[in-house]
């Protein structure tokens, strides 16, 4: 068991990874990758860090595992009812009005954003005329999600009071099974999702959307990453485009605040300019 | 200047003693003052503002990445742990509640504890669990000054007494002692 781990050894470890498996998390946020190290070096009872990094290299080190457990997937479903309401009233209806709706949640961890837009989508009975784009940088974690998630019960009654706060139309318990005390979502709310593997912080951008939720994945990322990404999904946005992302991010500390405009300070909803 | 800032950790029911606190700290104070204490996480207003009626310093949530300013009062949001981060900005994160609690008192104090050193004042308030306790350990480990408030004074004493039995405080202070003593800081 390690308590702690020091900058100079998880730099050490971010160098073994990228070297190794072309995966850079050298400007991830310090912090929180120092938790997600330290858990994953605990978890795997390693003997010492030294061991560890040398595993790197060998290549005996569960990779997928690894980058599965790093992706930080304790965010709720309908977490800030107030912005999915938002989703709801205003900015869903208006954009699937408009032909070829293309929707991208980037970087998805838990799949509790994409129930959420289904959920919402369906009971707004546009289901079928959004296309939605899902990448992640887990394998792992897409095969996860299309056999509906496997949450635990606890998380669903998280889940089913933001619903309630949210004031969705049904309940939440009528999307998913119980089995073995792990829910299950329905995932005949998935049809219309493409699910593809994309690493957001070093693969080229995809085009044509209208609308990309990026909720709370900002906050672990450093300042030039967040400006990397964050220009990578603008670059991805038809113009007029929606970007929005969690109540605790701001864009306004990155350089990409000339293409963008800030629409609704609260919910933290912003618009591509047209030009 | 000995300290850069002041950390304060509490639950709700502690809300009397932070507003008597923050009161007696004047405009001018010096320090910035972070606020982690256990709240509802589904209500994102009315926290800050209920504090500003007191306080005489701005209150304010700090957003991910913001750098941190000196004579600013920062709390922590609801359903986000804060952290300090390296370049004296402010970090915010999802991952999982510790104790149950996000905002967690023990993760906030931990990073404080990690860039501050012995630049901080660390204060345990009353509350009803033990988050706080390892974070106010840390803090102290990393060379920084623990205070608890006096665990007679509080109502739910929880906090407090875990606190005191995890590591070796500098002070347990009743509530205008702890005011006199941040008072003396200036």
């Amino acid at each position: 068991m390690i308590n702690n781990i020091g900058i100079v050894d998880t730099r050490k470890i971010i160098k073994a990874i990228n070297e190794t498996y072309n995966y850079d998390f050298s400007n991830y946020a310090l912090t929180s990758f120092k938790h997600r190290l330290i858990k994953f070096f605990n978890n795997n009872n390693y003997n010492s860090l030294d061991n560890f990094i040398e595993k790197i290299y060998e290549k005996k080190f569960p990779f997928d595992d690894f980058i599965n457990q790093i992706l930080i997937d304790t965010t709720e479903m309908f977490r800030t009812p107030s912005f999915w309401r938002e989703m709801r009233d205003h900015y869903l209806p208006q954009l699937v009005s408009s032909r070829d709706f293309k929707i991208w949640l980037p970087h998805i961890t838990s799949g509790d954003d994409l129930f959420t837009l289904e959920i919402i989508l369906y009971e707004l009975g546009l289901s079928n005329n959004a296309r939605i784009t899902v990448t992640s940088m887990s394998e792992k974690r897409i095969e996860k999600i299309k056999t509906g998630g496997i949450y635990n019960i606890k998380k669903m009654e998280v889940g089913t009071a933001n619903y309630k706060r949210y004031a969705g139309k049904s309940q939440l318990s009528n999307y998913y099974t119980v089995q073995n005390n792990s829910a299950y979502m329905d995932t005949s709310l998935l049809k219309n999702v493409n699910f593809q593997k994309h690493i957001i912080t070093q693969d080229k951008p995809l085009s044509g959307f209208k609308l990309v939720i990026f909720q709370n994945h900002m906050i672990y990322f450093n300042q030039s990453l967040e400006d990397k990404v964050a220009s990578s999904i603008i670059d991805s946005l038809v113009a007029g485009g929606i970007f929005a992302i969690g109540s605790g991010e701001s864009l306004e500390y990155s350089t990409v605040m000339n293409k963008i405009k800030l629409i609704d300070k609260f919910e933290k909803i912003y618009k591509k300019k047209l030009s | 200047m000995n300290y850069k800032a002041v950390i304060i950790g509490g639950s709700a029911g502690s809300f009397q003693v932070v507003t008597k606190i923050l009161a007696s700290l004047p405009e001018n104070y010096p320090l910035s003052v972070f606020l982690c204490l256990h709240r509802l996480k589904h209500i994102r207003s009315g926290f800050v503002e209920a504090l500003s009626i007191k306080a005489k310093m701005p209150v304010e949530e700090p957003i991910d990445k913001e750098p941190i300013k000196n004579g600013k009062i920062y709390l922590a949001p609801a359903n986000y742990h804060m952290y300090v981060e390296l370049g004296n900005k402010f970090a915010l994160s999802t991952e999982e509640p510790i104790n149950h609690s996000r905002p967690s008192i023990d993760l906030s104090f931990e990073s404080v504890a990690y860039n501050y050193k012995k630049k901080i004042v660390g204060i345990i308030l009353s509350g009803a669990n033990r988050d706080g306790a390892m974070g106010l350990k840390a803090l102290k480990d990393a060379g920084g000054t623990a205070i608890v408030q006096d665990p007679k004074e509080c109502q739910v004493p929880t906090m407090t007494t875990a606190s005191i039995n995890a590591t070796n405080v500098d002070y347990i202070l009743k509530t205008d002692e702890i005011i006199k003593f941040l008072l003396n800081l200036r």
